[in-house]
């Protein structure tokens, strides 16, 4: 066990998870499609972090990819280290933007008020969370944002590295029960997160709610524990889903409240 | 057809132990880490247990191949170990200094295991391993320890992992890891850690979980022990799952070497609670030297159990039984799978068989047959070696056989989609 976390481990789940899961959000909240429908061409917002992730994020008037685009328009954001970015992500510092004026206006009328409802919605207040949609959406999000961020502490963490050195191919399922399906494939130790169904699991972790899956994932709720009383449940090969289970202990560290 | 057995009661007992027991049954023996999967298909306490049996809370009657994980060789209750430790706690257990039956414990393990010179009692075999590895570091005075990857050496903070809770990257910092049976891997090892190894611990051969269990390769141990000698590491052999049950003398008797520590734990005294780290004259001063010791460790019962215990095993020539009626299950267990169309691979020892069925990579289709088993009276597991006992039958093994059967036939007629492989 690792006693401290790693920024730059932090750095990619923001990059892969958090703004990862812009995409969702924009397919499963009206009002990021409202502020979508505002782009009048697609816009391509490349992260450069010195020491760090560089990937892009494109937006149209539909939707959020991850990824650049042919012929979309061009915006950089430089961030000076993973700790600048880290810092930028929960909201205490600013990135340097590169671009022309019109694309930077792209920042403050679509991006920053995509981030703060993405925020809204992964650290919801108690009112926010009384309306029973918007608490069903905040945790599907914030599962993905966890479930993503396995892959990024798989890959990147050193203890998380170890794990997934001990861990056989194959995919580990992870579902709720009539919910959602995603899986984390591990190949070579390599981990990948896939946000559907995986159509051959080798190892299975059924969440019994959004509510569970949601806090396991977030390191609020031990997955032992809840394996006991029958909140999850665990079949196929143990070994794998034993070191999976280890890598989302990980996980609890970098994204838990603890 | 048999009718699956309903846990009930072990389900009310179990609602109750979650509001006062961390994870209400923690470790090997509860739902998580014994892999009860599903949970709905395993009982969860024991009411009584006698001879190759036990019955759950819900008064279900199981042929038990788990043995209490291990402790269970000659039979629960058996006679004549209950008479030796019933006459002794009719003198005393735990008093201020020492009964005289300590000694007689040790004379026996020395008189009975061939690398033994003196013995250590402790309680758990994690006591006893944890002072192989303290003595091989203060014989040798160096830091590192090679392990064999698959182990499990108890649950010390050193016998884990970088990835697991609670265990700091200090702990296991001196940690080598390396294949079993790799030869070449093994030398390489030592070489680049030359004068810097204080021991190798190993079990006899591999009996990890979820894996098919490897014996050694033909001259795997007797090159591990020039490899020890050459450069000066003490080679430790963690025989506390497979003692006494491939022979008296120790595992590495069994396989033709001689190890310079052993532990026993599991099957020294038929489930009375006493672990002993037996060695070589060399290191018994360095043993004396060390600050090691228990509340419990001298209590006089479990040395009676012990005596009785090893004395019977011998009478009986009990690593001999578990060979043959091992290999007759395991056997009759292939050929039962075979009939349903399934490959079920059996590894390791037959007195301590693993068990696979290899027609998919999940490990799903064994579960689900696992399953089948325990809710029909047959206690296996899915991800574990199991244990042959002294009190087995040739009835309990044919009856076993009979649920086996049924039980690949219902996980069949599950899965039309499947292929037969057999």
């Amino acid at each position: 066990m690792l006693t401290e976390t790693d920024p730059r481990v932090t750095a990619y789940i923001n990059m892969y998870s958090v703004l990862g899961t812009l995409p969702l959000l924009a397919e499963l909240v009206p009002e990021a499609k409202s502020i979508l429908a505002g782009v009048k061409h697609p816009t391509t917002i490349a992260f450069r972090v010195a020491g760090g992730p560089r990937e892009s994020l494109t937006f149209t008037r539909n939707d959020v990819r991850l990824g650049s685009a042919p012929g979309a328009s061009a915006v950089s954001l430089a961030f000076t280290s993973v700790t600048h970015f880290n810092r930028v992500i929960a909201g205490t510092a600013q990135p340097i933007p590169w671009g022309l004026p019109a694309q930077l206006r792209f920042l403050t009328a679509v991006f920053s008020p995509l981030t703060d409802l993405l925020g809204r919605y992964l650290q919801p207040t108690d009112e926010f969370l009384a309306d029973p949609e918007r608490r069903e959406t905040s945790i599907i999000l914030t599962m993905h944002v966890a479930a993503s961020a396995l892959a990024q502490v798989a890959n990147e963490d050193r203890s998380g590295k170890f794990s997934a050195h001990n861990t056989p191919d194959g995919d580990v399922a992870l579902e709720v029960t009539g919910a959602l399906a995603y899986h984390l494939r591990m190949r070579d130790h390599h981990a990948t997160f896939v946000a559907t169904p995986s159509p051959s699991p080798r190892g299975v972790l059924t969440f019994s709610s959004l509510e569970v899956a949601g806090g396991i994932l977030s390191g609020d709720l031990s997955a032992v524990v809840c394996i006991s009383d029958g909140r999850l449940s665990m079949r196929g090969y143990i070994a794998m889903v034993d070191n999976v289970n280890r890598i989302l202990d990980r996980v609890g560290h970098y994204l838990g409240s603890k | 057809m048999t009718t699956p057995y309903q846990y009930t009661n072990s389900r009310a007992a179990f609602d109750r132990a979650l509001k006062v027991i961390p994870s209400g049954i923690y470790g090997h023996q509860g739902p998580t880490e014994g892999c009860y999967i599903p949970q709905s298909s395993y009982p969860l306490f024991s009411a009584r247990a006698e001879g190759s049996r036990f019955w759950d809370v819900d008064g279900n009657e199981y042929i038990d191949y788990m043995c209490g994980y291990g402790p269970n060789v000659l039979g629960y209750g058996d006679p004549d170990v209950e008479a030796a430790a019933s006459a002794q706690r009719a003198l005393e257990d735990v008093a201020t200094i020492p009964s005289t039956i300590m000694v007689e414990f040790a004379e026996l393990l020395v008189d009975t295991v061939a690398s033994a010179d003196w013995a250590f009692f402790a309680k758990n075999g994690g006591d006893v391993t944890t002072l192989a590895v303290m003595t091989a570091r203060a014989a040798t005075r160096r830091k590192k320890i090679v392990f064999i990857k698959g182990f499990y050496h108890g649950v010390a903070p050193w016998t884990q992992k970088l990835d697991y809770p609670g265990v700091l990257e200090e702990e296991v910092a001196n940690n080598l890891y390396v294949d079993f049976n790799n030869l070449p891997a093994l030398e390489r090892l030592l070489s680049e850690n030359r004068g810097q190894i204080a021991g190798l611990i190993a079990q006899p051969y591999m009996h990890g979980n979820f894996v098919d269990n490897a014996l050694p390769a033909a001259g795997y141990w007797q090159a591990v022990r020039a490899l020890c000698d050459s450069h000066g590491i003490v080679l430790i052999i963690d025989d506390v799952r497979a003692g006494f049950r491939l022979d008296l003398a120790g595992s590495d008797h069994f396989f033709g070497f001689k190890a310079d520590l052993i532990c026993f734990c599991k099957a020294l005294a038929n489930g009375y609670n006493v672990s002993a780290l037996c060695g070589t004259e060399s290191l018994k001063d360095t043993v004396s030297s060390l600050s090691y010791t228990g509340s419990y460790w001298m209590s006089a019962v479990p040395f009676a159990a012990g005596i009785a215990t090893v004395t019977k095993l011998k009478e009986l020539d009990a690593p001999a039984q578990f060979a043959r009626l091992g290999t007759e299950l395991t056997t009759g267990l292939v050929s039962a799978a075979a009939e349903n169309g399934f490959t079920l691979i059996t590894s390791g020892a037959p007195a301590l068989f693993y068990l696979r069925i290899a027609d998919d990579d999940s490990l799903m289709l064994h579960q689900e047959w696992v399953a089948e088993c325990v809710q029909r009276g047959v206690f296996f597991t899915s991800h574990h070696n199991h244990f042959m006992n002294a009190a087995l039958t040739r009835t309990d093994i044919n009856h076993t056989l009979e649920i086996a059967h049924e039980a690949f036939g219902i996980v069949r007629a599950r899965h039309p989609e499947l292929v037969a492989t057999a």
